[in-house]
C-alpha cells in the first residue's frame, strides 16, 4: 500500500443499545471524522460495511451528518465486511481516486445463534446450519492435530476477558476464570458459552487519506496503512457455510496474512500487536500458526508461554478480542483498526502494548473471506 | 432437495452421497458439481458410500434457529476414501476414528437426511 494514511478514528462501544444502528454509526464516524480535523465536506467517498441492516444502510448513517452529494458505497462481506470496505476505501486512496474517504463499520445484531450465515434450506432444517458447529469442527481438528487441550481454549478466553478489563469499548469487561469458562453452558463440544464470541451492536471508523493530503492538513496523529491482503474462496479453502471439505485444506487467513505483510513490506518478526478473529477461542489459537506467529502445532505453546498476553513478546488481542467485545459482524475488523492504530499511537493507558509500532489486524467470515491489515506509526 | 443429495431408502438402509469427481484435477466435491470449482474441467457424478472415517464426532446443544431438529443431537464429518470430508448428522455417538457408513435417516417424523453410523449399530429399543 503506497502513501495511505489512517487520519482518524472513532468507535461506537460494543454491546447492548436502546438506540438503534444509525446513531451507532453517527457516533463512530463523527468520531473518526474529528480525530482526524476534518467535516464531511472534506470527504470525497464514504464505504459503509453492515451485514443486517435495512436498504441504503450507509447512506441513512451518512445523512445525519452531512449531505455532500458524494459517494456513499455499501459493502457486505460477513465478518469481514469492513476489512473489505477498508480494502476498497484504501484502493481509492492509493490511486488517487480520492483523497479523504470515510470507511466506517456499523452492526445491530440480533441476540443468540446468527440465523442465516448462508446455509441451504437443507442444512438449516436439520440442524447442520449452524455456526458454532464448524467452530467446534475447527477445535475438534485442533486438538486431535496438536497437543492443544480444552484447557488451553478455556484459557485464551480467560486471557482475552483479562484484556477487557480496562477496555472502556468492550462488552464483557469482567475477568474469568478457567474452570468457569469449562463450567460454562456447553453449546458444541467442546466448545462451551465463554468460548464464543457474542453477536451484538457497535460501530467503529477510519478516515483515510493520501499521505500528501495529511501532510497538507497537518493531521496531527497519522498511523501508516502499509499493507491490506483481502482473499476469498479458493478451491481447497473450508468455512461457514460449506457442507464438505477437502481432506488436506488451506488456510484463507494465512493467504490474507502473507500478502498483507508483504504489501507492507514487513515480516511478522516486525509485528508488535495482533488482533485476530477470536470468533471462538479455537479460532485464535489456529489464528496464530496461520498468521505467521508461530508453527503449525505450536499454537499452545505460543499460548502457555504467556508470549500472547498483555506484557508478552507478541500480543494478540489486547482490547479483550471478539470474546470479550462481542462480534457486530459488518464493526469488528475496524473495531480491531481502532485499536491497534491506538496502540501504536500509545494511547491505550492500561492495556499499552509496550513501543508498539507495527500492528496486524484479521478477521474471517462466513462465505470464505479474510482481510488481514498491517499498520504501523 | 434430499434427492439430489442421497440415494433412495428407508430410514437405517444403508446409501451414499451423490457427489463428483473433478476428470482433470480429481477432487471430489459434495453437493454434486458439474464442473469443478478449481480447475473448470468437467466433473463426473460418483456414488460417496464409504466406508468412511469419522474424522470429527461432536454435537449442536443448543436449539439452532430454523432447525426442524430438536437438540441436543450428534453431528461429525467422515472422511472419505476420496479425499473429501463431509459434515452430516451422527446415529447413535460414534467417536472420532470410528469407521461409518452412510444411511438414510430420519432426524425429526417426516423428515429425510443422510447421517453417518458405525456398521452394525443398533438403535436402543424402549422395553
Ligand atoms: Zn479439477
Amino acid at each position: 500500500m503506497k502513501d495511505v494514511v489512517i487520519a482518524g478514528v472513532g468507535i461506537h462501544p460494543f454491546g447492548r443499545f436502546e438506540h438503534g444502528y444509525r446513531e451507532m454509526g453517527e457516533l463512530a464516524a463523527r468520531g473518526a471524522l474529528a480525530d482526524a480535523s476534518v467535516g464531511i465536506q472534506d470527504v470525497d467517498m464514504v464505504f459503509v460495511a453492515n451485514v443486517g441492516a435495512e436498504m441504503a444502510k450507509g447512506h441513512n448513517v451518512v445523512d445525519r451528518i452531512g449531505r455532500t452529494g458524494v459517494p456513499v458505497i455499501n459493502v457486505e462481506a460477513a465478518c469481514a465486511s469492513s476489512g473489505s470496505g477498508l480494502f476498497m476505501a484504501a484502493k481509492m486512496v492509493e490511486s488517487g481516486a480520492a483523497d479523504v474517504v470515510l470507511c466506517l463499520g456499523v452492526e445491530k445484531a440480533p441476540r443468540g445463534f446468527i440465523a442465516s450465515s448462508g446455509f441451504d434450506q437443507w442444512q438449516i432444517e436439520n440442524g447442520l446450519g449452524v455456526n458454532p458447529m464448524y467452530f467446534a469442527i475447527q477445535a475438534q481438528e485442533l486438538v486431535a492435530a496438536t497437543d492443544a487441550t480444552v484447557e488451553d481454549l478455556a484459557d485464551v478466553s480467560v486471557k482475552n476477558h483479562r484484556h477487557a478489563v480496562d477496555n472502556p469499548h468492550a462488552m464483557y469487561r469482567r475477568e474469568v476464570t478457567r474452570e468457569e469458562v469449562l463450567a460454562s453452558k456447553p453449546i458444541c463440544p467442546p466448545l462451551t458459552l465463554l468460548m464464543l464470541c457474542a453477536p451484538n451492536e457497535g460501530a467503529a471508523a477510519v478516515v483515510l487519506m493520501s499521505r500528501k493530503e495529511a501532510e497538507r492538513r497537518g493531521v496531527a496523529a497519522p498511523v501508516t496503512l502499509a499493507g491490506l491482503g483481502l482473499v476469498s474462496r479458493g478451491p481447497d479453502d473450508w468455512f461457514v457455510p460449506a457442507p464438505a471439505y477437502q481432506a488436506e485444506r488451506t488456510s484463507l487467513s494465512a493467504r490474507a496474512a502473507t500478502a498483507a505483510l508483504e504489501d507492507a513490506g514487513v515480516t511478522v518478526e516486525d509485528v508488535d500487536v495482533v488482533e485476530c478473529q477470536d470468533t471462538d477461542a479455537a479460532s485464535e489459537l489456529i489464528a496464530y500458526s496461520d498468521l505467521g506467529l508461530c508453527k503449525p502445532g505450536d499454537e499452545a505453546a505460543l499460548l502457555r508461554s504467556g508470549a500472547t498476553a498483555l506484557g508478552g513478546r507478541i500480543p494478540v488481542n489486547p482490547s479483550g478480542g471478539l470474546l470479550s467485545k462481542g462480534e457486530p459482524l459488518g464493526a469488528s475488523g475496524l473495531g480491531q483498526v481502532h485499536e491497534l492504530v491506538q496502540q501504536v499511537r500509545g494511547r491505550c493507558g492500561s492495556r499499552q502494548v509496550t513501543d508498539a509500532r507495527v500492528g496486524l489486524g484479521h478477521v474471517m467470515g462466513a462465505g470464505h473471506n479474510s482481510c488481514v491489515v498491517v499498520v504501523h506509526r | 432437495m434430499s434427492d439430489e443429495l442421497f440415494g433412495p431408502g428407508e430410514p437405517g438402509d444403508p446409501t451414499y452421497l451423490k457427489g463428483s469427481v473433478c476428470r482433470a484435477c480429481g477432487r471430489a466435491e459434495f453437493p454434486r458439481r458439474a464442473e469443478c470449482p478449481a480447475c473448470g474441467a468437467e466433473s463426473e457424478p460418483v456414488d460417496l458410500e464409504g466406508p468412511a472415517r469419522l474424522r470429527v464426532s461432536s454435537a449442536v446443544l443448543a436449539q439452532p434457529p430454523g432447525s426442524k431438529v430438536q437438540a441436543p443431537y450428534g453431528v461429525g464429518v467422515a472422511e472419505f476414501p476420496q479425499g473429501l470430508c463431509v459434515i452430516g448428522l451422527l446415529v447413535g455417538e460414534p467417536a472420532a476414528g470410528a469407521t461409518v457408513e452412510v444411511v438414510v435417516h430420519e432426524p425429526y417424523p417426516g423428515g429425510r437426511i443422510f447421517a453417518f453410523r458405525e456398521p452394525g449399530f443398533l438403535p436402543a429399543v424402549a422395553i
